[in-house]
């Protein structure tokens, strides 16, 4: 039961942290663009970038509505916990699965 | 290194599609479950911290910044087929719910990010393994490598894709693509192999890595 509960901690506390990077470091995040943003930029092809094909992401730029610092960190925390989900519910299926194979 | 639409092809962009899909449908028919109860809040959390750890751009010289990838990461502790899984969800999520790469490139992003930088890099650590003597120094510093390389193939993978979609020739974004990434591979590395070091010390049978290839050797380990 302790083992159990120490396993269950170890996971909390993952999350947790997990949730802390998102809400607390990413205002401190560089705005500057990443390697693939840069090299577009620099040997001029960033201009073929189209926006469009996809009009419902909810959270378009990590932030609701007005891009402010407490947007951004909302949206992380938003992400972080919709991706714990996913994760949580393939990980269910996939132990489903192997389950009913054995 | 997300690709955002416009960038590629349509051959380009169905072709990428294709091998993710095949890759989706495969791993999860592979996909084996580890770590008794503990296996399904572990892709979970994984999954959860790979995507933290990405929202956060570290500069790199230049005016330009990288971000974490974690591909290597996931597939060392969740094993390959549950690592790719882990980094198709953050990339989706990503694209369709933050507009952070392109719908169109998903399937792109999946393959350079979840194959090419997940599942190549961990044959590559546990072919490196067998070789190296087993001890925690190389394990950590064969960590930092494979996640280094990873960032490095995904950014090939991906000056391929564009190279193929005939957006700007090859040779010329393929060096501009690689040098950069060989950058902000550092990053990927000193990020990875810290919180491998700290699953090697705290929580050693929960390496996917060494469950399935030194079950031994980690019995030694974890004392």
């Amino acid at each position: 039961m302790n083992k159990k509960k120490a396993r269950a901690g170890f996971f909390v506390v993952a999350l947790l942290i997990s949730i802390g990077v998102a809400f607390f470091l990413s205002p401190l995040a560089s705005p500057d663009p990443d390697g693939l943003e840069k090299v577009a930029e620099t040997l001029g092809f960033d201009q073929a970038q189209r926006d469009g094909a996809w009009h419902f992401a909810p959270m378009p730029e990590y932030s609701f509505g007005e891009s402010t610092v407490l947007s951004g960190m909302v949206a992380g925390v938003v992400g972080t916990i919709l991706v714990f989900l996913f994760g949580f519910g393939i990980g269910f299926l996939i132990q489903k699965r192997n389950h009913r194979e054995r | 290194m997300h690709i955002p639409d416009g960038y590629l092809s349509t051959s380009v962009c169905s072709a990428t599609y294709a091998v993710s899909t095949a890759a989706a449908i495969a791993t999860f028919y592979r996909a084996k479950k580890k770590f008794d109860d503990r296996f399904v809040p572990f892709v979970g959390v994984s999954a959860a911290f790979i995507f933290a750890a990405q929202m956060i751009n570290f500069p790199v010289a230049g005016g330009t910044s990288g971000h974490f990838v974690g591909a290597f990461l996931a597939s060392a502790l969740l094993g390959p087929a549950v690592g790719f899984w882990v980094m198709a969800i953050v990339l989706t999520v990503q694209c369709l719910v933050f507009a952070d790469g392109g719908v169109t490139a998903l399937g792109a992003n999946i393959l350079n990010m979840g194959i090419v930088g997940g599942i190549v890099p961990y044959f590559l650590f546990i072919g490196s393994m067998k070789i190296l003597p087993a001890n925690k120094k190389n394990h950590i510093a064969l960590a930092f490598f494979a996640s280094w390389l990873s960032v490095v193939l995904a950014a090939i993978a991906c000056s391929l894709e564009l190279g193929m979609s005939g957006l700007i020739p090859l040779k010329v974004v393929l060096p501009a693509m690689t040098i950069v990434h060989l950058f902000i591979g550092i990053g990927e590395g000193f990020i990875t192999s810290a919180v491998f070091a700290y699953m090697l010390n705290a929580r050693p049978n929960m390496i996917y890595a060494f469950l399935k290839n030194q079950p031994k050797k980690l019995g030694m380990e974890a004392m």
